[in-house]
């Protein structure tokens, strides 16, 4: 549709939503760059002392390690299970899930369960000289707990792939593992690097996990925060120049990415169904052993949780009897986190759905200059870590005559920032597979363009906007990197107070929230799941 | 005065001239087609008609009022997509009451039109029936309903069957043709399928490039085409390089006596129908025909005819129509092609224009 009046209702749109991504996101993200620059020496300081380098080196190195660790395990499983015959692959697709329901740190909590110097295994199996604590922990758990994002993104590709593709191969006489290297595996590329990128993003901005098993590992965001909050030299300068660096380090990942990728994308619908092939009888079971085990491995601190919220404890120890103590604490004391989560999160989603639709429509059906800053902005905030935004908003909203800083709205505004783009994704994605011809058809029959938006457009990519919401509910629900820098004691919420039982060794509270946690997510994906499968419309 | 009525109509995208000083009238009632290659412009023109794209320069009238500064949701127009586009969340009659609804009907008068509309497509059984429990050709059959349900000025067809198979594309065409005389609604119809603009329109529009080449009803249009790309595009066409002066044809080394009435000397390409050509055996030269040896390169059996193709010495290629058995002119074997002059069109080589 290119008639266009000059202004119309999508150009309020397109500005709403600028000024919002520019009040909210750009502005501290300038006001972090400015304080880091003016603090005088921020920079040369950094770079000449080797506590703060040093915090520089090891996000780098775990960032790398934890990323190329996940795409060779979670690659050659995605291969596995989506083009072999072997059994249990709805219980590692399932771990895989399950994986991701909860944050690292929660994870990191229960590894110490298991594997720490008092740990279950570490007891029972007589294991010494062996410990979780410090940077190969760290590794280990960003490795466990991110792989399934490279399985799950690299899975859905391969099934997409046209089997057509792959027998073209075959014909021409290509052995499979030619086949793989050359036509399966670049053909998924694209789903892979994204995988790859949301690993290293996340991961280099994950604070919860070194924060509680590094032993003092110092990383960049484990730094900002100390830096930022401490009262004694506590330093806001340092802390911004921190948050800069990560900002960096977050861009050049998504350019080294983007310049991978270089604008590939093999957008295949396929109505058949991909080749299995089968494999020999011992190759098949030691491989899905294998596999069963990686994935049952990754899932096994939500296990962990589960069954520690229901033991009894006194003080910091578990007395090895089962009960609802835990529960009864949450009902005592906890009741106000749980309130603060749902409120918080519940109200950031909504605005991320009609946003989200909104934006989503500007940008494939509007494009324009307005579009293109928003869609700019839009990555920003994708790869924006938490701390960052944590520190840019306190900066930016923190003083008079608007200070936000301390209430619940700066809370939902930073939920807004850095989950937005997944629903805007989705819708924009819902969108492009959306035949105009079925919005234009609405036009010529006489609707307006309003009518036509409401009529058409809204119910046909509610579906993809919902699942697009409620991925940004789900991992709202557990935020923790933007969250424990804005909250107050009043605005907690149940990440926050994981975090804090975790620090003052109230495990048993600490894993009846996660429960709860997990309980919320799980009942979103059954959701998630449900739309996908029932009122998507095939066009 | 005209149903439609185009002056001068200009849209670009960017560097690329979609649609060039396209100037044209419809007449009320009339089945007129807009036929060319992919990216000629007539899809762009369809859209400017409907109002979903908006021209750079011109003017479009629907009876007496000027209707380009019009957005679609105030054109009156009916509109069927290639791709069927209906409502997937809507249920068949409530596809085709949508656009009723948007012209304000009320309830009773909604019912009945929706159920006449349905009979008029034969799709009455499948009233509440959803999209994707129907074949293509009846979600095509529902879209036409829903198009025309509201009774538009004008009814606009985007390619609408070029998503169904051969023998559906057949059947459907007849029918089409049958409903839009019956209702009486003016139609411009895209294809770009020359065989179905010749079965089903009153008269064809053939683009190119984004300028209007011809406009006539289909005999003419296939007898008498205005130039070499019209000729190559409506129907099969052979092209010969050759020169004529009043007198003569020259073709191929060889001279051949004509009359003709126009004073035109020079290069020509001499365009031949399958039909206009004959092929005889080697050492045949019937009086008063152009004559050409040549060697039989492909022979294509189409059924009730076949088509040969022969290369001639020059190698240049004639496609000619023939209904003796298949194998009666194998390939590799030595013919002559045969044809009256007076059969043969001819274009200023310069040009491209007829000669007539």
């Amino acid at each position: 549709m290119k008639l266009r009046p000059k202004w119309s209702g999508w150009t309020l749109v397109g500005l709403a939503a600028l000024a919002f991504l520019v009040l909210f996101l750009l502005w501290p993200s300038l006001r972090l760059t400015a304080s880091s620059l003016l603090a005088g020496g921020a920079y040369t300081r950094f770079f000449s002392r080797a506590y703060y380098y040093r915090a520089l080196l090891n996000s780098l190195w775990l960032s790398v390690a934890a990323t190329a660790g996940s795409v060779l395990l979670g690659v050659p499983l995605a291969v596995l299970v989506a083009r072999y015959a072997v059994p249990g692959k709805a219980f590692i697709r399932a771990c895989a899930l399950l994986s991701l329901l909860s944050p690292p740190f929660i994870g990191a909590y229960s590894w110490v369960l298991l594997l720490g110097r008092a740990g279950f295994l570490t007891k029972s199996l007589g294991l010494t000289g062996f410990s979780i604590y410090g940077s190969g922990g760290v590794l280990l758990i960003f490795i466990l707990h991110h792989f399934a994002y490279v399985f799950l993104l690299t899975e859905a590709a391969l099934r997409r792939i046209d089997p057509a593709l792959e027998e073209a191969a075959e014909s021409m006489g290509s052995s499979p593992l030619k086949r793989l290297m050359t036509v399966t595996l670049p053909l998924a590329f694209p789903s892979i690097a994204a995988g790859a990128l949301l690993v290293f993003t996340s991961t280099l901005a994950d604070f919860g996990t070194p924060m509680l098993i590094g032993e003092g590992m110092r990383t960049l965001p484990v730094l900002a925060y100390s830096e930022y909050l401490s009262e004694l030299g506590g330093n806001a300068g340092m802390a911004s120049a921190i948050s800069v660096i990560m900002l960096v380090i977050a861009f050049a990942a998504l350019g080294l990415q983007a310049w991978a990728v270089g604008g590939r994308s093999y957008a295949m619908q396929t109505v058949r169904r991909p080749v299995v092939r089968p494999l020999v009888a011992e190759v098949r079971w030691s491989l899905a052993a294998a596999a069963c085990l990686v994935a049952g491995v990754a899932a096994l601190p939500q296990l962990v949780v589960l069954v520690t919220s229901f033991l009894r404890t006194r003080g910091p120890l578990f007395t090895g009897e089962f009960g609802l103590d835990n529960y009864r604490i949450l009902a005592d004391r906890m009741a106000r986190p749980i309130a603060n989560t749902l409120l918080y999160a519940g109200t950031a989603t909504a605005i991320m759905l009609v946003g989200g639709l909104l934006v989503g429509y500007l940008l494939i059906r509007r494009p324009g200059t307005i579009s293109r800053m928003v869609d700019g902005l839009l990555i920003l905030a994708q790869v924006l870590p938490g701390t960052v935004l944590g520190v840019g908003l306190i900066m930016a909203w923190g003083r008079p005559p608007l200070a936000l800083t301390g209430t619940g709205a700066i809370l939902i505004i930073a939920y807004i920032v850095r989950r937005i783009a997944f629903t805007v994704r989705a819708a924009a994605a819902g969108l492009r597979q959306l035949s105009p011809s079925l919005e234009e058809a609405s036009l010529t029959l006489g609707a307006t363009p309003a009518r036509t938006f409401l009529r058409i457009t809204v119910p046909l990519l509610m579906p993809a906007a919902v699942s697009g919401a409620l991925v940004s509910w789900v991992s709202t629900l557990s935020e923790l990197s933007s969250t424990i820098m804005l909250v107050t004691g009043r605005t907690a919420t149940v990440s926050v107070q994981i975090y804090n039982q975790v620090l003052t060794d109230s495990f048993g509270t600490a894993a009846a929230l996660g429960t709860v946690l997990m309980g919320l997510t799980l009942l979103s994906l059954v959701f998630i799941s449900r739309m996908g499968d029932g009122a998507e419309f095939r066009w | 005065m005209p149903a439609v009525r185009i002056q001068e109509l200009s849209k670009r995208f960017g560097d690329v001239t979609a649609v060039h000083r396209v100037s044209l009238e419809i007449e009320a009632g009339e089945l007129f087609t807009l036929l060319g290659p992919s990216g000629c412009g007539k899809t762009t023109l369809l859209r400017l008609l409907a109002g979903l794209e908006s021209p750079d320069e011109g003017t479009i009238f629907f009876g007496p009022n000027r209707v380009d500064g019009e957005p679609p949701h105030r054109r009156k127009v009916g509109m069927v997509f290639q791709n069927y586009a209906v409502f997937p969340h809507m249920t068949v009659a409530e596809n085709v009451a949508y656009g009723l609804r948007q012209r304000g009907a009320v309830s009773t008068e909604l019912k009945e039109a929706v159920e006449r509309a349905l009979e008029q497509v034969q799709m009455a059984d499948y009233a509440h029936r959803r999209p994707d429990q129907l074949s293509g050709g009846q979600q095509q059959r529902v879209a036409l309903a829903r198009a025309i349900a509201p009774r538009p000025e004008l009814l606009l067809m985007d390619e609408p069957l070029s998503n169904l198979d051969a023998r559906l594309r057949q059947a459907m065409r007849e029918e089409i043709r049958r409903l839009q005389r019956q209702v009486g609604i003016t139609t411009v119809y895209v294809t770009h399928d020359q065989e179905e603009a010749l079965a089903i329109s009153d008269r064809i529009a053939v683009m190119d490039s984004g300028i209007l080449r011809q406009v006539a009803a289909p005999l003419p249009l296939y007898r008498y085409p205005a130039s070499q790309m019209v000729a190559g595009f409506v129907g099969t066409c052979s092209f010969l390089n050759g020169s004529v002066t009043p007198a003569r044809l020259s073709t191929g080394g060889h001279q051949f006596e004509r009359s003709a009435e126009k004073p035109f000397q020079g290069d020509v390409r001499i365009g031949l129908r399958p039909e206009a050509v004959k092929l005889l055996p080697p050492g045949w030269e019937p009086p008063g025909e152009v004559t050409l040896p040549g060697v039989v390169d492909t022979e294509t059996f189409l059924g009730s005819f076949m088509l040969v193709k022969v290369t001639l010495q020059t190698g240049e290629s004639v496609t000619a129509l023939s209904t003796e058995p298949p194998g009666f002119f194998p390939v590799g074997a030595r013919v002559v092609v045969s044809f009256d002059p007076r059969r043969a069109l001819l274009f200023d080589a310069a040009t491209g224009e007829a000669i007539r």
